[in-house]
Protein backbone atom coordinates (compact mmCIF):
# COMPACT_ATOMS: atom_id res chain seq x y z
CA UNK A 1 0.00 0.00 0.00
CA UNK A 2 1.32 3.42 -0.91
CA UNK A 3 1.81 6.37 1.37
CA UNK A 4 -1.53 7.86 0.27
CA UNK A 5 -3.17 6.08 3.20
CA UNK A 6 -1.41 8.27 5.77
CA UNK A 7 -3.26 11.52 5.00
CA UNK A 8 -6.49 9.53 5.28
CA UNK A 9 -5.32 8.10 8.57
CA UNK A 10 -4.61 11.59 9.93
CA UNK A 11 -8.22 12.48 9.04
CA UNK A 12 -9.47 9.42 10.88
CA UNK A 13 -7.51 10.33 13.99
CA UNK A 14 -8.91 13.84 13.76
CA UNK A 15 -12.44 12.41 13.94
CA UNK A 16 -11.51 10.43 17.07
CA UNK A 17 -10.08 13.53 18.73
CA UNK A 18 -13.19 15.55 17.87
CA UNK A 19 -15.40 12.85 19.33
CA UNK A 20 -13.39 12.83 22.58
CA UNK A 21 -13.94 16.57 22.97
CA UNK A 22 -17.59 16.35 22.02
CA UNK A 23 -18.08 13.61 24.63
CA UNK A 24 -16.62 15.93 27.27
CA UNK A 25 -18.92 18.76 26.19
CA UNK A 26 -22.00 16.58 26.36
CA UNK A 27 -20.98 15.05 29.70
CA UNK A 28 -20.92 18.62 31.01
CA UNK A 29 -24.26 19.72 29.57
CA UNK A 30 -25.56 20.28 33.13
CA UNK A 31 -22.31 21.52 34.71
CA UNK A 32 -22.58 25.02 36.19
CA UNK A 33 -20.48 27.61 34.35
CA UNK A 34 -19.06 25.08 31.87
CA UNK A 35 -17.72 26.42 28.56
CA UNK A 36 -17.58 24.07 25.60
CA UNK A 37 -14.37 23.13 23.79
CA UNK A 38 -13.61 22.32 20.21
CA UNK A 39 -10.45 21.12 18.55
CA UNK A 40 -8.86 23.33 15.92
CA UNK A 41 -7.21 21.51 13.03
CA UNK A 42 -4.69 22.58 10.45
CA UNK A 43 -3.29 21.11 7.30
CA UNK A 44 0.34 20.21 7.64
CA UNK A 45 2.36 19.88 4.46
CA UNK A 46 5.76 18.19 4.68
CA UNK A 47 8.71 20.13 3.27
CA UNK A 48 9.32 17.41 0.67
CA UNK A 49 6.10 18.48 -1.03
CA UNK A 50 7.90 21.41 -2.65
CA UNK A 51 6.65 24.92 -3.33
CA UNK A 52 3.00 25.81 -2.88
CA UNK A 53 1.23 26.24 -6.22
CA UNK A 54 3.20 23.59 -8.06
CA UNK A 55 1.55 20.40 -9.24
CA UNK A 56 3.88 18.34 -7.06
CA UNK A 57 2.69 20.28 -4.00
CA UNK A 58 -0.97 19.69 -4.78
CA UNK A 59 -0.40 16.00 -5.32
CA UNK A 60 1.91 15.68 -2.36
CA UNK A 61 0.76 14.12 0.88
CA UNK A 62 -0.67 16.51 3.46
CA UNK A 63 -1.82 15.71 6.94
CA UNK A 64 -4.43 17.02 9.33
CA UNK A 65 -3.15 17.79 12.83
CA UNK A 66 -4.90 19.00 15.94
CA UNK A 67 -3.37 22.37 16.66
CA UNK A 68 -5.17 23.59 19.77
CA UNK A 69 -8.21 23.37 21.98
CA UNK A 70 -10.48 26.35 21.46
CA UNK A 71 -12.96 27.22 24.17
CA UNK A 72 -16.24 28.93 23.38
CA UNK A 73 -16.71 31.56 26.10
CA UNK A 74 -20.27 32.51 25.13
CA UNK A 75 -22.84 33.12 27.86
CA UNK A 76 -24.65 30.14 29.39
CA UNK A 77 -28.32 30.41 30.34
CA UNK A 78 -29.10 31.78 33.80
CA UNK A 79 -31.17 29.66 36.14
CA UNK A 80 -32.82 31.03 39.24
CA UNK A 81 -32.11 29.11 42.47
CA UNK A 82 -33.22 31.57 45.15
CA UNK A 83 -30.07 30.82 47.17
CA UNK A 84 -28.49 34.13 48.29
CA UNK A 85 -24.93 32.85 47.89
CA UNK A 86 -25.52 31.60 44.33
CA UNK A 87 -24.04 34.09 41.90
CA UNK A 88 -24.11 34.14 38.13
CA UNK A 89 -22.06 36.29 35.80
CA UNK A 90 -24.05 38.02 33.09
CA UNK A 91 -21.80 38.99 30.21
CA UNK A 92 -18.96 37.05 28.67
CA UNK A 93 -16.21 39.32 29.94
CA UNK A 94 -15.26 38.15 33.39
CA UNK A 95 -14.57 35.41 35.91
CA UNK A 96 -14.76 35.05 39.68
CA UNK A 97 -11.35 34.77 41.26
CA UNK A 98 -10.65 32.09 43.86
CA UNK A 99 -7.75 31.74 46.25
CA UNK A 100 -6.00 28.87 44.51
CA UNK A 101 -2.74 27.07 45.06
CA UNK A 102 0.38 29.12 45.60
CA UNK A 103 1.87 30.31 42.33
CA UNK A 104 -1.28 30.32 40.25
CA UNK A 105 -4.52 32.22 39.87
CA UNK A 106 -7.76 30.29 39.71
CA UNK A 107 -10.77 31.61 37.85
CA UNK A 108 -14.30 30.26 37.59
CA UNK A 109 -17.73 31.02 36.15
CA UNK A 110 -19.36 28.64 38.65
CA UNK A 111 -20.85 30.89 41.33
CA UNK A 112 -22.49 28.19 43.49
CA UNK A 113 -20.86 29.60 46.59
CA UNK A 114 -21.45 28.90 50.27
CA UNK A 115 -20.28 30.28 53.60
CA UNK A 116 -17.67 28.27 55.52
CA UNK A 117 -17.35 27.86 59.31
CA UNK A 118 -15.24 31.03 59.51
CA UNK A 119 -18.06 32.92 57.78
CA UNK A 120 -16.08 33.37 54.55
CA UNK A 121 -17.62 33.18 51.08
CA UNK A 122 -16.24 30.00 49.49
CA UNK A 123 -16.61 27.77 46.42
CA UNK A 124 -17.94 24.21 46.78
CA UNK A 125 -14.49 22.78 47.56
CA UNK A 126 -13.76 25.43 50.20
CA UNK A 127 -11.57 27.75 48.09
CA UNK A 128 -12.21 31.33 49.18
CA UNK A 129 -13.70 33.91 46.85
CA UNK A 130 -11.39 36.91 46.46
CA UNK A 131 -12.49 40.55 46.52
CA UNK A 132 -11.02 43.45 44.52
CA UNK A 133 -8.41 44.01 47.25
CA UNK A 134 -7.25 40.40 46.99
CA UNK A 135 -8.77 39.49 50.36
CA UNK A 136 -11.40 36.86 51.25
CA UNK A 137 -14.91 38.15 51.95
CA UNK A 138 -16.45 37.68 55.40
CA UNK A 139 -20.19 37.21 55.16
CA UNK A 140 -20.98 35.76 58.59
CA UNK A 141 -24.30 34.07 59.28
CA UNK A 142 -26.72 36.71 57.97
CA UNK A 143 -27.85 36.51 54.35
CA UNK A 144 -25.74 38.82 52.16
CA UNK A 145 -27.05 41.26 49.57
CA UNK A 146 -24.81 41.25 46.52
CA UNK A 147 -25.08 44.01 43.94
CA UNK A 148 -24.54 43.88 40.18
CA UNK A 149 -20.97 45.18 40.63
CA UNK A 150 -20.22 42.46 43.19
CA UNK A 151 -20.51 44.61 46.33
CA UNK A 152 -21.34 42.38 49.29
CA UNK A 153 -23.52 44.03 51.94
CA UNK A 154 -24.49 42.31 55.18
CA UNK A 155 -26.93 44.08 57.55
CA UNK A 156 -26.27 47.37 55.75
CA UNK A 157 -22.50 47.07 56.13
CA UNK A 158 -20.28 46.73 53.05
CA UNK A 159 -18.01 43.68 53.45
CA UNK A 160 -16.07 43.98 50.19
CA UNK A 161 -16.54 43.83 46.46
CA UNK A 162 -16.17 40.48 44.70
CA UNK A 163 -13.42 40.62 42.09
CA UNK A 164 -14.64 40.13 38.52
CA UNK A 165 -11.48 39.70 36.48
CA UNK A 166 -10.54 39.00 32.91
CA UNK A 167 -7.37 38.33 30.95
CA UNK A 168 -6.44 40.10 27.73
CA UNK A 169 -5.49 36.88 25.96
CA UNK A 170 -7.95 34.07 26.68
CA UNK A 171 -5.68 31.48 25.06
CA UNK A 172 -3.51 31.40 28.20
CA UNK A 173 -6.45 30.10 30.26
CA UNK A 174 -5.96 26.46 31.06
CA UNK A 175 -8.84 24.27 32.20
CA UNK A 176 -7.96 22.68 35.51
CA UNK A 177 -11.11 20.61 36.20
CA UNK A 178 -13.50 21.44 39.04
CA UNK A 179 -15.02 24.19 36.85
CA UNK A 180 -11.78 26.19 37.10
CA UNK A 181 -9.29 27.80 34.82
CA UNK A 182 -5.73 28.29 35.96
CA UNK A 183 -3.31 30.98 34.87
CA UNK A 184 0.23 31.73 36.11
CA UNK A 185 0.40 34.02 39.17
CA UNK A 186 2.21 36.78 37.25
CA UNK A 187 -0.63 37.15 34.74
CA UNK A 188 -1.92 40.67 34.46
CA UNK A 189 -5.61 40.72 35.33
CA UNK A 190 -8.00 43.29 33.93
CA UNK A 191 -11.34 44.28 35.40
CA UNK A 192 -14.13 42.18 33.89
CA UNK A 193 -17.21 43.70 32.29
CA UNK A 194 -19.67 41.03 33.47
CA UNK A 195 -22.36 41.81 36.04
CA UNK A 196 -23.25 39.73 39.07
CA UNK A 197 -26.75 38.31 39.45
CA UNK A 198 -27.57 37.12 42.94
CA UNK A 199 -29.72 34.00 43.43
CA UNK A 200 -28.96 32.64 39.97
CA UNK A 201 -26.48 30.22 38.44
CA UNK A 202 -25.05 30.18 34.94
CA UNK A 203 -25.74 26.90 33.15
CA UNK A 204 -23.43 25.14 30.71
CA UNK A 205 -23.16 26.76 27.27
CA UNK A 206 -23.17 23.41 25.47
CA UNK A 207 -25.87 23.50 22.80
CA UNK A 208 -27.33 20.01 22.32
CA UNK A 209 -28.49 20.70 18.74
CA UNK A 210 -25.06 21.80 17.62
CA UNK A 211 -23.39 18.97 19.49
CA UNK A 212 -25.62 16.35 17.85
CA UNK A 213 -25.00 17.81 14.40
CA UNK A 214 -21.26 17.65 15.07
CA UNK A 215 -21.67 14.09 16.24
CA UNK A 216 -23.30 13.10 12.94
CA UNK A 217 -20.58 14.94 10.99
CA UNK A 218 -17.81 13.19 12.93
CA UNK A 219 -19.17 9.70 12.32
CA UNK A 220 -19.62 10.48 8.59
CA UNK A 221 -16.05 11.80 8.33
CA UNK A 222 -14.86 8.62 9.88
CA UNK A 223 -16.81 6.55 7.36
CA UNK A 224 -15.28 8.61 4.56
CA UNK A 225 -11.84 7.82 5.99
CA UNK A 226 -12.70 4.14 5.93
CA UNK A 227 -13.91 4.40 2.32
CA UNK A 228 -10.75 6.12 1.14
CA UNK A 229 -8.67 3.47 2.86
CA UNK A 230 -10.75 0.80 1.19
CA UNK A 231 -10.33 2.27 -2.26
CA UNK A 232 -6.58 2.66 -1.87
CA UNK A 233 -6.46 -0.94 -0.76
CA UNK A 234 -8.46 -1.90 -3.88
CA UNK A 235 -5.99 -0.01 -6.05
CA UNK A 236 -3.18 -1.88 -4.37
CA UNK A 237 -4.86 -5.15 -5.02
CA UNK A 238 -5.30 -4.36 -8.67
CA UNK A 239 -1.69 -3.29 -8.88
CA UNK A 240 -0.44 -6.59 -7.56
CA UNK A 241 -2.80 -8.81 -9.49
CA UNK A 242 -3.27 -7.09 -12.84
CA UNK A 243 -0.08 -5.25 -13.73
CA UNK A 244 1.94 -7.28 -16.16
CA UNK A 245 -0.93 -9.56 -17.06
CA UNK A 246 -2.07 -9.55 -20.65
CA UNK A 247 -5.77 -10.03 -20.93
CA UNK A 248 -6.67 -12.29 -23.76
CA UNK B 1 -11.27 5.54 22.56
CA UNK B 2 -11.65 8.03 25.39
CA UNK B 3 -15.09 9.27 24.25
CA UNK B 4 -16.79 6.10 25.52
CA UNK B 5 -15.61 6.61 29.09
CA UNK B 6 -16.09 10.37 28.99
CA UNK B 7 -19.70 9.92 27.90
CA UNK B 8 -20.21 7.33 30.63
CA UNK B 9 -19.16 9.84 33.32
CA UNK B 10 -21.80 12.21 31.92
CA UNK B 11 -24.46 9.51 32.10
CA UNK B 12 -23.51 8.71 35.69
CA UNK B 13 -23.75 12.39 36.60
CA UNK B 14 -27.23 12.68 35.09
CA UNK B 15 -28.27 9.50 36.86
CA UNK B 16 -27.35 11.10 40.18
CA UNK B 17 -29.37 14.16 39.24
CA UNK B 18 -32.42 11.99 38.54
CA UNK B 19 -31.88 10.13 41.85
CA UNK B 20 -31.78 13.45 43.72
CA UNK B 21 -34.94 14.65 41.97
CA UNK B 22 -36.69 11.37 42.77
CA UNK B 23 -35.89 11.84 46.45
CA UNK B 24 -37.15 15.45 46.32
CA UNK B 25 -40.40 14.40 44.66
CA UNK B 26 -40.89 11.57 47.15
CA UNK B 27 -40.66 14.18 49.92
CA UNK B 28 -42.97 16.75 48.40
CA UNK B 29 -45.31 16.38 51.39
CA UNK B 30 -42.69 15.79 54.10
CA UNK B 31 -42.87 18.41 56.85
CA UNK B 32 -39.77 20.60 57.00
CA UNK B 33 -38.06 18.76 54.11
CA UNK B 34 -35.34 20.68 52.29
CA UNK B 35 -34.70 19.81 48.67
CA UNK B 36 -31.36 18.54 47.44
CA UNK B 37 -29.71 19.83 44.31
CA UNK B 38 -26.99 17.91 42.49
CA UNK B 39 -24.03 20.05 41.40
CA UNK B 40 -21.48 18.96 38.82
CA UNK B 41 -17.95 19.85 37.90
CA UNK B 42 -15.72 18.95 34.99
CA UNK B 43 -13.02 16.32 35.51
CA UNK B 44 -9.34 16.96 34.93
CA UNK B 45 -8.07 17.76 31.46
CA UNK B 46 -5.37 15.76 29.80
CA UNK B 47 -2.83 17.61 27.73
CA UNK B 48 -2.38 15.55 24.60
CA UNK B 49 -0.05 18.12 23.11
CA UNK B 50 1.83 20.83 24.95
CA UNK B 51 2.49 23.77 22.70
CA UNK B 52 5.98 25.20 22.38
CA UNK B 53 4.58 28.54 21.32
CA UNK B 54 6.59 28.80 18.11
CA UNK B 55 5.02 28.84 14.68
CA UNK B 56 6.54 28.64 11.22
CA UNK B 57 5.93 32.35 10.80
CA UNK B 58 8.11 33.08 13.82
CA UNK B 59 5.18 34.30 15.91
CA UNK B 60 4.07 32.70 19.15
CA UNK B 61 0.84 30.85 19.60
CA UNK B 62 -0.72 28.87 22.37
CA UNK B 63 -1.14 25.56 20.66
CA UNK B 64 -1.90 23.34 23.61
CA UNK B 65 -4.41 20.59 23.02
CA UNK B 66 -6.37 19.66 26.14
CA UNK B 67 -9.00 16.96 26.18
CA UNK B 68 -11.44 16.77 29.09
CA UNK B 69 -12.45 13.54 30.77
CA UNK B 70 -16.10 14.26 31.50
CA UNK B 71 -18.07 15.33 34.54
CA UNK B 72 -18.71 14.23 38.10
CA UNK B 73 -20.96 15.27 40.95
CA UNK B 74 -19.25 17.81 43.16
CA UNK B 75 -21.97 17.73 45.81
CA UNK B 76 -25.64 17.27 46.45
CA UNK B 77 -26.39 20.58 48.04
CA UNK B 78 -29.26 20.91 50.45
CA UNK B 79 -31.24 24.06 49.74
CA UNK B 80 -32.36 25.59 53.04
CA UNK B 81 -34.92 27.82 51.39
CA UNK B 82 -37.98 28.63 53.48
CA UNK B 83 -40.96 26.32 52.94
CA UNK B 84 -44.53 27.58 53.06
CA UNK B 85 -46.72 27.26 56.16
CA UNK B 86 -49.75 25.14 56.71
CA UNK B 87 -52.15 25.62 59.58
CA UNK B 88 -52.80 22.35 61.42
CA UNK B 89 -55.13 23.05 64.34
CA UNK B 90 -52.69 21.37 66.73
CA UNK B 91 -51.57 23.90 69.33
CA UNK B 92 -48.18 22.26 69.86
CA UNK B 93 -47.13 22.35 66.18
CA UNK B 94 -44.44 24.90 65.39
CA UNK B 95 -43.03 26.28 62.16
CA UNK B 96 -39.85 28.35 61.92
CA UNK B 97 -39.89 31.45 59.76
CA UNK B 98 -36.17 32.11 59.38
CA UNK B 99 -32.96 30.10 59.37
CA UNK B 100 -33.03 28.46 62.84
CA UNK B 101 -33.49 24.79 63.76
CA UNK B 102 -35.20 23.05 66.67
CA UNK B 103 -32.81 21.07 68.87
CA UNK B 104 -33.96 17.64 70.01
CA UNK B 105 -32.24 14.96 72.08
CA UNK B 106 -31.98 11.36 70.90
CA UNK B 107 -31.83 8.21 73.05
CA UNK B 108 -28.01 8.50 73.38
CA UNK B 109 -28.34 12.04 74.70
CA UNK B 110 -26.90 13.64 71.55
CA UNK B 111 -28.35 16.87 70.30
CA UNK B 112 -29.84 16.68 66.79
CA UNK B 113 -31.45 19.43 64.75
CA UNK B 114 -34.61 19.59 62.69
CA UNK B 115 -36.92 21.96 60.86
CA UNK B 116 -39.84 19.66 61.54
CA UNK B 117 -41.94 21.25 64.28
CA UNK B 118 -44.51 18.46 64.48
CA UNK B 119 -44.42 18.29 68.30
CA UNK B 120 -47.00 16.61 70.50
CA UNK B 121 -47.36 15.88 74.20
CA UNK B 122 -46.25 12.44 75.40
CA UNK B 123 -47.36 10.45 78.48
CA UNK B 124 -45.12 12.53 80.79
CA UNK B 125 -46.42 15.80 79.35
CA UNK B 126 -43.16 16.49 77.50
CA UNK B 127 -43.09 18.09 74.01
CA UNK B 128 -41.76 15.39 71.67
CA UNK B 129 -41.42 14.68 67.95
CA UNK B 130 -43.39 11.77 66.44
CA UNK B 131 -40.19 9.66 66.83
CA UNK B 132 -40.21 10.31 70.59
CA UNK B 133 -37.24 12.70 70.71
CA UNK B 134 -37.87 15.51 73.17
CA UNK B 135 -37.10 19.19 72.63
CA UNK B 136 -33.67 19.96 74.10
CA UNK B 137 -35.24 22.60 76.34
CA UNK B 138 -37.34 19.87 77.99
CA UNK B 139 -40.70 21.61 78.06
CA UNK B 140 -43.44 19.88 80.04
CA UNK B 141 -47.10 20.76 79.72
CA UNK B 142 -49.21 20.23 82.86
CA UNK B 143 -51.66 17.36 82.51
CA UNK B 144 -54.66 19.53 83.34
CA UNK B 145 -53.84 22.23 80.76
CA UNK B 146 -56.82 23.14 78.57
CA UNK B 147 -54.86 25.18 76.04
CA UNK B 148 -51.23 25.66 74.93
CA UNK B 149 -50.01 28.90 73.36
CA UNK B 150 -46.66 29.34 71.64
CA UNK B 151 -45.79 32.92 70.80
CA UNK B 152 -43.35 34.10 68.08
CA UNK B 153 -40.59 34.54 70.72
CA UNK B 154 -40.82 30.85 71.59
CA UNK B 155 -42.49 31.31 74.96
CA UNK B 156 -44.77 28.35 75.66
CA UNK B 157 -47.67 29.00 78.00
CA UNK B 158 -50.31 26.60 79.24
CA UNK B 159 -53.78 27.58 80.39
CA UNK B 160 -54.69 25.74 83.60
CA UNK B 161 -58.08 26.45 85.19
CA UNK B 162 -58.51 29.55 83.04
CA UNK B 163 -55.11 30.98 84.04
CA UNK B 164 -52.14 31.17 81.59
CA UNK B 165 -48.70 30.35 83.00
CA UNK B 166 -45.37 30.22 81.21
CA UNK B 167 -44.05 26.65 81.12
CA UNK B 168 -40.97 27.04 78.96
CA UNK B 169 -39.02 28.84 76.28
CA UNK B 170 -38.18 27.21 72.95
CA UNK B 171 -34.74 28.18 71.68
CA UNK B 172 -33.56 27.83 68.14
CA UNK B 173 -30.09 26.89 66.84
CA UNK B 174 -28.36 28.47 63.90
CA UNK B 175 -25.31 27.35 61.90
CA UNK B 176 -22.84 29.42 59.96
CA UNK B 177 -23.02 26.91 57.09
CA UNK B 178 -26.23 24.84 57.31
CA UNK B 179 -25.37 23.18 53.96
CA UNK B 180 -22.61 21.37 55.89
CA UNK B 181 -25.08 19.60 58.22
CA UNK B 182 -25.17 15.82 58.05
CA UNK B 183 -28.68 14.62 57.10
CA UNK B 184 -29.64 11.55 59.12
CA UNK B 185 -33.08 10.98 57.58
CA UNK B 186 -36.35 11.55 59.40
CA UNK B 187 -35.75 15.29 58.94
CA UNK B 188 -32.91 15.19 61.48
CA UNK B 189 -29.47 16.71 61.09
CA UNK B 190 -26.22 16.38 63.01
CA UNK B 191 -23.69 19.20 63.35
CA UNK B 192 -20.38 18.58 61.60
CA UNK B 193 -17.08 20.41 61.24
CA UNK B 194 -18.43 21.76 57.96
CA UNK B 195 -21.59 23.21 59.46
CA UNK B 196 -19.93 24.71 62.53
CA UNK B 197 -21.14 24.51 66.13
CA UNK B 198 -24.82 25.17 66.87
CA UNK B 199 -25.45 28.66 68.22
CA UNK B 200 -28.47 28.97 70.47
CA UNK B 201 -30.68 31.98 69.95
CA UNK B 202 -34.00 33.26 71.24
CA UNK B 203 -36.66 33.21 68.50
CA UNK B 204 -37.49 36.65 67.20
CA UNK B 205 -33.93 37.97 67.51
CA UNK B 206 -32.05 38.88 64.33
CA UNK B 207 -31.00 36.03 62.08
CA UNK B 208 -32.68 33.27 64.11
CA UNK B 209 -36.27 33.34 62.92
CA UNK B 210 -39.67 33.38 64.57
CA UNK B 211 -41.88 30.54 65.66
CA UNK B 212 -45.39 30.22 64.30
CA UNK B 213 -47.43 28.15 66.79
CA UNK B 214 -50.16 26.00 65.28
CA UNK B 215 -48.44 25.83 61.91
CA UNK B 216 -46.11 23.37 60.17
CA UNK B 217 -43.47 24.19 57.58
CA UNK B 218 -44.14 22.36 54.33
CA UNK B 219 -41.51 20.78 52.13
CA UNK B 220 -39.73 23.36 49.96
CA UNK B 221 -39.89 21.09 46.90
CA UNK B 222 -41.53 22.75 43.92
CA UNK B 223 -43.00 19.97 41.78
CA UNK B 224 -43.00 21.93 38.51
CA UNK B 225 -39.37 22.90 39.04
CA UNK B 226 -38.36 19.30 39.79
CA UNK B 227 -40.14 17.99 36.71
CA UNK B 228 -38.38 20.50 34.47
CA UNK B 229 -35.05 19.49 35.99
CA UNK B 230 -35.93 15.85 35.45
CA UNK B 231 -36.64 16.45 31.75
CA UNK B 232 -33.32 18.25 31.52
CA UNK B 233 -31.43 15.40 33.17
CA UNK B 234 -33.18 12.75 31.09
CA UNK B 235 -32.40 14.51 27.81
CA UNK B 236 -28.79 15.03 28.83
CA UNK B 237 -28.60 11.32 29.61
CA UNK B 238 -29.90 10.51 26.14
CA UNK B 239 -27.43 12.90 24.54
CA UNK B 240 -24.42 11.33 26.19
CA UNK B 241 -25.87 7.96 25.24
CA UNK B 242 -25.75 9.10 21.62
CA UNK B 243 -22.00 9.68 21.97
CA UNK B 244 -21.58 6.11 23.15
CA UNK B 245 -23.57 4.93 20.14
CA UNK B 246 -21.40 7.02 17.81
CA UNK B 247 -18.21 5.72 19.44
CA UNK B 248 -19.46 2.21 18.98
CA UNK B 249 -20.27 2.93 15.33
CA UNK B 250 -16.77 4.29 14.76
CA UNK B 251 -15.18 1.27 16.40
CA UNK B 252 -17.28 -0.93 14.14
CA UNK B 253 -16.02 1.03 11.13
CA UNK B 254 -12.47 0.56 12.43
CA UNK B 255 -13.01 -3.16 12.60
CA UNK B 256 -14.07 -3.18 8.97
CA UNK B 257 -10.84 -1.51 7.84
CA UNK B 258 -9.09 -4.85 7.44
CA UNK B 259 -11.30 -7.25 5.59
Amino acid sequence: MGQEIYPALSGGLRSMRSLDMLANNLANVNTTGFKSDRAAFALEVPESAGDPGTAAYRLGASYVTTTETQTDYSQGTLQSTGNPTDLALLGEGGFFRLAGEEGSIELTRDGSFAVDTQGMLVAIDGARVIDVEGEPIKVGDAPPVIGADGTVTVDGEVRGRIAIVDVADRSILEKAGGNRWRVPADTELAEGTAHVRQGELEGSNVEPVRALTELIAITRYYEAFQKSLESSSDLDEQLSTRVGRVDS
Amino acid sequence: MRALFTAATGMKAQQLKVDTIANNLANVNTTGFKRGSAQFEDLYYQKVRTGNGATQQGTTANDTVEVGNGARASQVRREFIQGSFQTTGSQTDMAINGKGFFAVVNAEGDELYTRNGNFSIDGQGTLVLPNGMALAEGITIPADATQVDIDPDGIVSAVVAGEATQVGQVQLRTFVNPAGLDALGGGLFRATEGSGVAQAGVPGTAGVGEINGGYLEMSNVDVADELIQMIQAQRAYELTGKVIEASDEMLQTTNQLKR
